[in-house]
């Protein structure tokens, strides 16, 4: 049975950038974020109506759709959840754009086609009253046969009216499947779409009320799609946003370290020998300490994307680069969730949900895990803070850049190398709705850059914090009671993991401390700096008799033949791996589910450990070849 | 190189920044025509070229008050 019992549940359904979920917002109150490109929304979220409104019930919003005739797999959500019985909302709220209602109205009539109980919100109406007209909403009710509000979700306008309307819909006797398309229903709902528009736009000279609107965006794509500028100031905002990660980043990044690292040693202070302190300083503080580090990235990442796409820009970003990518066997679409895999490789896989050709999204889920995700940024600061120790900032500066270039060009191969793999028949195409410039609020943003980062810490936060905790265990027992550190150290279990590691170290120039911390790497990559900070410490404290940085313990360890540990080559070559190498098992858990089976996400976790491994070792041992050790 | 003539192709190609054209029809694959209507292209409707992204890149496209990216390709299933 519909959830005629239950809490009523109604859909919110629209198309692309009509503020489906900027409404979302308004009438939840959490969860998601107005977003001005064509399907960030990649999943439906539910949210429960804010009790301001009205009774309690479910608010789902859902993947925008031109129709109900699905062609990519978020439109398929959309599709599904009006047409499955599990699923089958109380009503429908379709949402429509009052500047894009001769674009947007047949939708409509394919949710009434459905028979579901059914209103209509229509958003900028303000935007169409500042071109000096307005829409005759009564009259457009009258026209659709169904209830219509004119709603304003910054302000709240029209909203309470929009909850108790739908809640007083009729519940439907019967739910038909929707009719299939054709070329000739089509063309014949757009004309009728086009005939209701002209009669309920009031002073309107013509059926398309965009005159100061679009003559301000038809201003900015003037140069933000130049010729000549606009792909000028394309490497110049992205230029902008990553080397905002790193230089804005880094003080945070400092503080954030050092707070930990201070706490954790005046416990240890404090309670000398007591083996509770000892889990609690430098098992659970540092342990949370290495979750918290690369907050800062996250945050400016997010930001930077949000913002972007807030503003109507990262369309205009997708279709500059849509001609590149498609060499590649990508799409312009593919632009959003590879940028986003720069944060983290999660959220950039529900995002390339928005690319409708299969093969397209395949290539862009396959080359995911070669971005350069956030969690690789600490490992990254500490091996060029270890090989440019001593030199001008802009140096390792310049490396990480050279860094980001080289994953990029990598990820093009591999992009390629899979293009000539695959085959298929299936038509790509790109066909990219260009959404008004808007000027994006600053609070909608940081309100997702929260919930992202929220949503990011308790993904990947436990996992980190479980195998910081694990590692402490590793390195403590079974001889906790050794008085010598030393000993302590040698006998733990991580000094026999290390043995069996040792050997495949070896070629790349490591031992079984930087394998141990490799393994631990396994749960989020940037472990191996928590991990390596602990067995270092561990191993060097009893030599020097002191605490050392974690920086200069790597420049005095030594390998069981007496050859440093860390050397040009060896840094170098774990750099190299960690560019390559899949070490994220969420990643890996979620592109199961987004490729729909195990067989890509196994190739990939074996091709990039491997060919990491390969050019790892390759690049060592050319580089003391070459005379660099 | 050898290719049909196709109109689009010598309309929009040589034709200036914001030239208009009348849609005669769409001719396709499938699931592009379907695609291209859904977004407003409607045989009848007017399109303006707005621009082109440079090395080949999409076409900027007007119509039924909205600007739509499209690449060559798909710009040759429109005719006018």
């Amino acid at each position: 049975m519909p959830a005629i019992l239950n809490t009523p549940t109604f859909a919110l359904v629209g198309p692309p950038n009509a503020g489906k979920t900027t409404l979302f917002n308004a009438l939840t109150g959490a969860n998601n974020h107005a977003v001005n490109y064509p399907g960030a929304t990649v999943e439906y979220a539910v949210g429960h109506l804010k009790r301001q409104w009205g009774p309690e019930c479910k608010i789902a919003d859902t993947p925008g759709t031109y129709s109900l005739s699905p062609k990519s797999p978020e439109e398929q959500v959309t599709f599904d959840l009006l047409t499955r019985k599990a699923t089958f909302p109380t009503a429908v709220i379709v949402v429509v754009d009052g500047l894009q209602l001769s674009r947007h109205l047949p939708l409509v009539r394919h949710v009434r086609e459905t028979g579901l109980p059914l209103a209509v919100a229509v958003t900028m109406k303000d935007l169409v009253e500042k071109d000096g007209r307005t829409i005759d909403i009564a009259e457009l009710s009258r026209l659709l046969g169904v209830p219509v509000i004119a709603i304003n979700a910054v302000s709240g306008e029209g909203i309470d009216r929009l909850v108790a309307t739908t809640h007083s819909l009729k519940p439907s006797s019967a739910i038909n499947t929707p009719q299939p398309w054709s070329t000739a229903r089509q063309s014949q709902e757009l004309t009728w779409a086009a005939q209701i528009t002209s009669q309920v736009y009031l002073d309107a000279r013509d059926a398309h009320p965009l005159r100061t609107i679009g003559e301000r965006t038809a201003r900015l794509d003037h140069v933000l799609l130049h010729r000549f500028l606009g792909p000028l100031l394309f490497v110049i905002v992205m230029t902008a946003v990553f080397t905002s990660i790193f230089w804005l980043a880094a003080p945070a990044m400092d503080f954030v370290t050092g707070y930990f690292e201070s706490l954790a040693t005046r416990i240890l202070e404090a309670y000398p020998g007591s083996l509770i302190a000892d889990f609690i300083g430098s098992g659970l503080v540092l342990s949370v300490g290495a979750v918290m580090t690369f907050v800062p990235q996250i945050v400016i990442l997010f930001l930077g994307i949000t913002l972007l796409e807030d503003s109507g820009y990262l369309a205009r970003a997708a279709t500059l680069i849509d001609r590149p990518l498609s060499r590649l066997g990508l799409n312009g679409r593919s632009f959003v969730p590879l940028l986003s895999g720069y944060a983290c490789a999660i959220p950039a896989m529900l995002a390339a949900r928005t690319i409708p050709n299969r093969k397209e999204r395949w290539i862009t889920l396959f080359i995911l895990p070669l971005m350069s995700c956030s969690a690789r940024l600490p490992v990254y600061a500490l091996l060029l803070a270890y090989l440019f120790a001593g030199s001008p900032a802009w140096k390792p500066g310049l490396a990480l850049a050279g860094i980001y270039v080289f994953s990029l060009v990598v990820g093009a191969l591999a992009a390629a190398l899979v293009n000539r793999l695959i085959k298929s028949e299936e038509h790509s195409f790109f066909l990219l709705e260009l959404p008004v410039y808007r000027r994006p609020s600053l609070r909608g943003a940081l309100k997702n850059v929260y919930l992202r980062t929220e949503s990011y810490l308790r993904k990947a936060g436990p996992a980190i914090f479980a195998f910081s905790v694990a590692l402490w265990v590793a390195t403590t027992f079974p001889n906790y009671k050794a008085d010598n550190p030393n000993d302590k150290l040698k006998g733990s279990y991580a000094a026999q993991l290390g043995q069996v590691l040792d050997p495949v170290m070896h070629p790349m120039g490591g031992d079984w401390r930087t394998g141990v911390a490799l393994v631990s790497a396994f749960a989020a990559r940037e472990v191996f700096v928590s991990s390596l900070g602990l067995v270092m410490q561990v191993s060097e404290q009893n030599e020097t008799n002191r605490e050392v940085s974690l920086l200069e313990s790597m420049r005095i360890a030594t390998r069981a033949d007496g050859s440093p540990l860390f050397t040009v080559a060896s840094a170098v070559g774990l750099i190299l791996f960690f560019m390559i190498a899949l070490q994220c098992m969420s990643t890996v858990a979620v592109a199961r589910r987004e490729f729909g089976n195990w067989k890509y996400p196994l190739i990939q976790l074996v091709a990039f450990n491997i060919a990491a491994y390969v050019l790892a070792v390759g690049a060592v041992q050319g580089l003391r070849a070459f005379g660099i050790a | 190189m050898h290719q049909p003539k196709n109109p689009v192709h010598s309309v929009l190609r040589v034709e200036a920044k914001g030239s208009a054209w009348v849609l005669k029809s769409i001719e396709g694959p499938a699931v592009l025509v379907e695609r291209l209507y859904e977004i407003g292209f409607l045989p009848g409707e007017t399109i303006t070229l707005l621009g082109k992204i440079p090395f080949g890149g999409p076409w900027l496209l007007f119509v039924r008050g909205a600007t739509v990216a499209v690449r060559e390709s798909e710009a040759q299933c429109l005719r006018f």
